[in-house]
């Protein structure tokens, strides 16, 4: 039994739609569409999360390649180069922008926290406190990026609700 | 000109706005949390202020709350423009005073849109 089910749709529709309204990828052709190939562990990328704290308790993160997050910052901006603050910022209000939609489809209230974001190697290193209930694994024009919604363990606890 | 202050922790979602309010011919400045737009309105009242509801130091709901505390900001339109969208917190928002409520992402035709129910657009106010 899970507190909230949560599909790979709806987490693909709610990036969808942030991409389509802030980057212009609306189409088949510029969209987020699943896929083929998953964002793989051993680049390097930007990792950006939003915590939510509430009736449910989770994170929210987004992880893609640095030179996805540069062309989305680009995009976002409609500047032809844009700096290395201005992509931590903008894969920030990404996250920020599908946590918040997330969330909302989460039991409430809920409060949501100020993205965090790093730069680095991606990793998949998951806390014994949480587990990973919907990854979409998703690609914007052939880039492959990730989305996933991790829930705090003891939040169902709380609730309770028995764990899977 | 109408004076939007355009408040946000992002610096990114603050270009965004500014590009689209430039195209509407707009004076404009920024802050990046509610205690900063605070400042920024003491300095140069504006005719609207759009804000987000979390940053660091004051967020939105506190600003808006502050401003609706000062006679003399009355006249201030205030536009919520946020990704928190359950009911409860919007009318919180609308309560204390916001004057509209705009879900991200947004479409930049919405933005105009709500631009224009606040009678700021130029086309709203010459009609």
């Amino acid at each position: 039994m899970t507190t909230t089910a949560l599909s790979f749709d709806d987490v693909r529709m709610i990036s969808s739609d942030v991409w389509a309204s802030f980057l212009g990828a609306a189409d088949d052709e510029t969209g987020l569409v699943a896929a083929t190939e998953p964002l793989r562990t051993d680049v390097e990328g930007v990792r950006a999360w939003v915590s939510i704290s509430g009736a449910w308790e989770g994170q929210v993160v987004l992880e893609m390649t640095a030179s996805t997050a540069e062309q989305a910052t680009v995009a976002m901006l409609g500047l032809d180069t844009v700096g290395p603050d201005d992509v931590l910022d903008a894969v920030g209000e990404l996250v920020n922008m599908v946590g918040g939609n997330i969330k909302s489809l989460m039991p409430a209230p809920s409060k949501l926290t100020i993205p965090v974001v790093v730069q680095g190697r991606i990793i998949r290193a998951l806390t014994p406190d949480v587990v990973e209930i919907c990854r979409a694994d998703l690609s914007w024009g052939g880039q492959p990026l990730r989305v996933s919604v991790l829930e705090a363990l003891g939040s169902r606890e709380q609730e309770g609700v028995t764990n899977p | 000109m109408k004076h939007c202050l355009v408040v946000d922790d992002s610096s990114v979602i603050r270009k965004v706005a500014r590009r689209i309010l430039e195209d509407l011919s707009f004076e404009i400045s920024e802050a990046e949390d509610g205690g900063a737009a605070l400042d920024a309105c003491r300095k140069h009242m504006p005719d609207a202020v759009l804000l987000d509801w979390n940053m660091p130091v004051m967020d939105g709901l506190g600003f808006v709350q502050a401003v609706r505390k000062r006679p003399e900001w009355r006249g201030i339109s205030l536009m919520m423009v946020t990704t928190e969208s359950e009911q409860d917190q919007i009318v919180r928002a609308l309560a204390a005073g916001a004057h509209e409520y705009l879900i991200k992402p947004f479409a930049p035709e919405a933005f105009i849109e709500k631009l224009d129910f606040l009678g700021l657009t130029p086309a709203r106010s010459s009609s």
